[in-house]
């Protein structure tokens, strides 16, 4: 009796080492590679920016939005109301359409820029607005954005 | 006797298995950090000539500007009417008449004297951007950057 639950016990360590999988979080890449991660949180990007009229930073965020079109551009959560736009250097790379809700490190700069109302119907078509919420759009909006040159999806 | 051997075995085994697991997806997890894809979503044929065509653009204006010998014009710019799009909508008249009249400029520049060659190739340009502030706002960034100041 002693024996057969020693023997047992022994199988089942057997098992469940071949059996399990780490689900470890695997990193995907965009753009150019990103050296050392040191990255600031999403929120800290207005201040870090301050009155200048680009800075260059490494940001930590969660993305909310992606282009559904092409994956060309994607919004992280700045803070409780508000997102920041972030598109790609030179239209040279595209993340993952399934992409929102994941975290993202991206390497870039940050600027306040007035993004006219033929960008922001482009942009809401993308991201699948209905045609009443795009003939809505009439004002350009002045906002934070980042143009990232490589980024990482967790 | 036996009985002490043959748990031995299973712990060793058990132990294999473990490291083989940790091996498996540490190199997964290389392998990931190798991937780096332009659009990770697949491209239509009309996005993989619009690279051919930055690309293209681009080695013309360093001719330009180095003052090298224009090479004819290519032949793929013929098909910006027939590839197949990422979004199927932009496939109208408007498109290509726009497509149409990029190609004109095209022929234009590629044949234009020496003179008028860097006007002729901001028109060539100009036509593109006509065209995606229509259709795909996106890239029209990227695109001023080829236009020779």
């Amino acid at each position: 009796m002693k024996y057969n639950l020693i023997f047992s016990a022994a199988f089942f360590f057997v098992l469940t080492s071949c059996g399990t999988q780490k689900t470890e979080q695997v990193s995907k890449y965009f753009g150019d590679s990103i050296a050392q991660i040191n990255p600031i949180k999403v929120a800290d990007v207005k201040a870090k920016l301050g009155t200048k009229d680009s800075v260059a930073m490494q940001v930590e965020g969660k993305i909310v939005e992606v282009c559904q079109k092409k994956g060309c551009w994607m919004e992280l959560q700045l803070d409780n109301s508000e997102t920041m736009r972030v598109t790609f250097k030179d239209y040279a790379f595209f993340i993952p359409k399934d992409a929102a809700g994941k975290t993202v490190i991206m390497e870039g700069y940050a600027y306040n820029d007035t993004t006219s109302v033929q960008m922001l119907r482009h942009y809401a078509e993308d991201g699948g607005e209905s045609q009443a919420a795009i003939d809505k759009i009439t004002e350009p909006e002045v906002a934070v954005v980042f143009e990232a040159s490589g980024v990482i999806i967790n | 006797m036996i009985f002490k051997i043959t748990l031995i075995f299973f712990i060793f085994l058990g132990f294999l298995a473990c490291n083989e697991t940790n091996r498996n997806s540490e190199h997964a997890k290389v392998d990931s950090c190798n991937l780096n894809t332009i659009n990770p979503n697949g491209d239509s044929e009309l996005a993989i000539l619009m690279r051919e065509m930055v690309s293209l653009t681009d080695s013309v204006k360093q001719d330009l500007l180095l003052r090298r010998a224009i090479r004819p014009m290519p032949g793929i710019l013929n098909s910006l009417i027939s590839a197949q799009k990422t979004d199927s909508s932009i496939d109208t008249a408007i498109y290509n008449s726009l497509a149409e009249n990029y190609i004109a400029r095209a022929k234009e520049f590629y044949s234009s004297s020496e003179e008028s060659k860097v006007e002729n190739y901001n028109l060539m340009v100009g036509a593109c951007v006509t065209c995606h502030q229509n259709f795909c706002a996106g890239p029209i960034k990227r695109i001023n950057k080829l236009l020779l100041k």
